[in-house]
């Protein structure tokens, strides 16, 4: 995969430092936007972010959902690709272990593949 | 041209304090001093009239032979020496330079014209005593000198004279010197110091005898040393001797440091002799207190085993004094826990032991503790030791103090708190740590033998999380005995009935008991194990005699249990001892208990894990 399709997997703080690059983050879901062409969702580090999608999604989405977009100069995440999760996949899912793991995942690059 | 002191050494070596003479190095030679391998530089010094051949460098000076801005033909100005004499007969000074000015250089064979019978021999130090008479002193004296002079001779009665009788800067006739320039070539000196730290008085036994022997350690601006004191000195200094306080002391051995059992910043150390002097002294001036390093207690988990620590933290809770033997020498020792709480949200428990734990004021409620030099342990998460050279201060007047006692005052004590003491409670709040409770030594399967767990005489317990390869299925499961709290293996009568040697009795019936021989693998290493009856029900997810009667009734139900249990991953406590069958030994491991995991919490641990090998990169 080259650098330009990868999908770096980042912490909502992250976000302004990876600004017009593809990334990568879950999240819990607040709000569907009336013309379900956009949903806000909390990170893990507990920030609110605008996922814009590139057509309305007619599914259900679920309470965890995983994105893949590139970051906009607001900070919002232009939409790839998303998915959603059974809640069975996620009812263990520990918020902050999961933060914890990205920010070290982050801290020693040598150590992890960014993708 | 340079106006040497003339006479001044004659003056020197007869004890006479000068003040800053001007001296020519004439000669200078470097010597290797074996004993602790430093390089000291010897030189012969000129003052215009006389020659002295035996001057040594304070080795804190010898860079400036090192850059070459002291050589052969400089002039000093010598404003710190210390002329000490080595023996009186025959009669052997050194001159040690400890501070000096260099003033310029001068081609050491154009020395100024000079009386030859003047130069000296200091083989024959009547020589110069008859000569003093007629040396005119080249500088002007000051009074303060002439008291100097004074106490500078030993046999002067004024000596014994309190200290508060000693002139400025003296201690028992002698000049004070800061802490980082005694030496053990030099030995009148006297210091003022802090004492910082003052150990229990410990006894020993060797060839030579019993005897009893306590340290302290001193600090002033310039710097630290530790000090010893045995049996009489001991006796005499060890109750005089208070931590915090300032005292002079005057004629201690010196010699260098051990520093197996000194982790000062001195390459000497201090040992009362028969002749020390030590009397408080109120003026402690500027001298500096105990020089902390205090580190926040939730950086604990980034310090090694066996790592001395200062540390500042509220007693939250205070354990019952416990009474432990200790494996090495087989004594009874008093231990007590204390948890120990700082403004970083963590918690920690330190042990105090012997009579500390002992004399520790539980009744004092949650007082400010101020431990320097604690032992760190990772023993079940991170610990600290209270070691007989750490410093204990309880409420002690200093700013972390303050800063501590008000986190905690206002609302720390009832705040969420890590406790880096007990990983288990620490790495869940929410789920599953009391079915976990029982883990705490985590390993890879490779460092089952690479350890040598088992090898010793005891049994080694373990935990691990590792993958069911491979379950075997024949001889998994046995007919025992039914009577209750009997396990043994039955024989079939074959006339119905099962007879259990154990018990003496034939029985109508019998019970399946099961004994799983697993594969099991990680990462890293894969190893067999014994799982019985309940473990291995976990495994196989079905009850012990549900299972026999699928064998019974030779359904295939019972080969698919068997394969479905491959690779299912569960957290085990495993048990590795050497057994002997046959006279083959081998290290037998079996399963105590076996759980399923949780991932998030392997997950954190796996976290900590690695925040811990980061940081020891």
């Amino acid at each position: 995969m080259s650098e330009s399709s990868a999908y770096i997997r980042v912490t909502g703080k992250m976000l302004d430092n990876y600004r017009g690059q593809n990334v990568c983050l879950i999240g819990k879901l607040n709000k569907l936007a009336g013309d379900q062409m956009s949903f806000e969702m909390t990170t893990p580090d507990e920030q609110q972010i605008l996922v814009k999608l590139r057509a309305p999604t007619r599914e259900m989405l679920s309470d965890i959902v995983e994105v893949y977009g590139s970051v906009d100069e607001k900070g919002n995440i232009v939409c790839m690709n998303y998915t959603t999760f059974e809640p069975s996949m996620y009812q263990n899912l520990d918020m902050d272990l999961y933060n914890e793991t990205i920010r070290m995942a982050h801290q020693l690059p040598k150590h992890y593949i960014k993708a | 041209m340079f106006q040497l002191s003339k006479g001044s050494l004659k003056k020197i070596l007869d004890g006479t304090n000068v003040t800053d003479p001007i001296l020519q190095i004439l000669q200078m030679k470097n010597i290797q001093n074996n004993m602790d391998g430093m390089t000291r530089y010897k030189v012969s010094l000129f003052d215009g009239e006389t020659q002295h051949t035996f001057g040594i460098l304070a080795t804190q000076q010898n860079h400036l032979v090192e850059s070459n801005q002291l050589k052969i033909g400089s002039i000093i100005k010598l404003e710190e020496y210390a002329a000490n004499v080595l023996s009186k007969d025959p009669p052997k000074v050194v001159i040690i330079l400890l501070n000096f000015e260099i003033l310029g250089h001068m081609d050491p064979n154009q020395k100024q014209p000079t009386n030859q019978a003047n130069e000296s021999n200091f083989n024959e130090p009547s020589k110069h005593l008859q000569n003093n008479e007629n040396i005119e002193p080249n500088k002007p004296k000051q009074p303060q000198q002439e008291k100097a002079k004074n106490f500078f001779n030993k046999k002067d009665a004024e000596v014994e004279k309190p200290s508060s009788n000693n002139p400025p800067g003296t201690f028992n006739g002698f000049k004070i010197f800061g802490i980082s320039s005694l030496n053990p070539y030099q030995n009148k000196w006297s210091i003022k110091a802090r004492v910082t730290n003052k150990s229990a008085i410990r006894t020993y036994s060797n060839a030579r005898g019993e005897g009893k022997l306590f340290n302290i350690e001193l600090i002033d601006n310039t710097g630290e040393i530790r000090a010893n004191g045995f049996n009489e000195q001991c006796d005499k200094f060890y109750e005089m001797l208070q931590i915090d306080r300032v005292y002079h002391i005057s004629k201690a051995t010196l010699k260098t440091a051990n520093k197996q059992y000194c982790k000062l910043d001195n390459d000497y150390e201090m040992t009362f002799n028969n002749e020390t002097q030590i009397e408080p002294c109120d003026e402690a001036d500027n001298l500096p207190h105990m020089s902390l390093n205090l580190v926040k207690l939730s950086d604990l988990t980034n310090r090694a085993a066996n790592d001395f620590v200062d540390v500042i933290g509220v007693v939250k809770s205070v354990g019952d004094v416990t009474t432990i033997v200790t494996k090495a020498t087989n004594r009874e020792l008093k231990k007590r826990e204390l948890s120990i709480v700082d403004n970083s949200g963590c918690a920690v428990t330190a042990t105090l032991w012997g009579k500390q734990a002992e004399d520790y004021d539980a009744a004092d409620g949650n007082p400010v503790i101020l431990l320097k030099g604690a032992k760190v342990g990772d023993y079940n998460g991170k610990n600290l030791s209270v070691a007989s050279t750490t410093v204990i201060q309880i409420n002690p007047d200093i700013p972390e103090a303050h800063t501590v006692r008000g986190w905690f005052d206002q609302g720390g004590c009832d705040s969420e708190i890590q406790d880096l003491s007990n990983q288990n409670t620490m790495t869940s709040s929410n789920s599953g740590s009391a079915n976990i409770g029982g883990h705490s030594n985590w390993k890879f399967l490779d460092q089952l033998k690479d350890e040598k767990l088992g090898m010793g005489d005891k049994a080694d317990y373990f935990s691990t999380k590792a993958y069911v390869l491979y379950a075997k299925k024949d001889n998994s499961m046995y007919m025992a005995c039914p009577g209750e709290n009997c396990n043994k293996k039955v024989v079939d009568q074959n006339d119905g009935t099962y007879r259990c040697e154990k018990c003496s009795r034939n029985y109508p019936n019998f019970k399946w008991r099961m004994i799983l021989n697993l594969n099991l693998a990680d990462f890293a290493d894969s190893n067999w194990a014994t799982c019985f009856q309940e473990t291995a029900e976990t495994i196989l997810d079905i009850r012990t005699d549900e299972l026999g009667e699928l064998k019974s009734s030779n359904s295939p139900r019972f080969d698919e249990i068997f394969t479905e249990c491959a690779f299912k991953e569960f957290n085990f406590k495993l048990r590795a001892k050497m057994e002997t069958y046959n006279d083959e030994r081998r290290v037998k491991v079996s399963a105590v208990t076996v759980e399923p995991i949780d991932y998030v919490q392997s997950g954190r641990r796996m976290l900590q894990k690695i925040k811990q090998f980061a940081e020891n990169q």
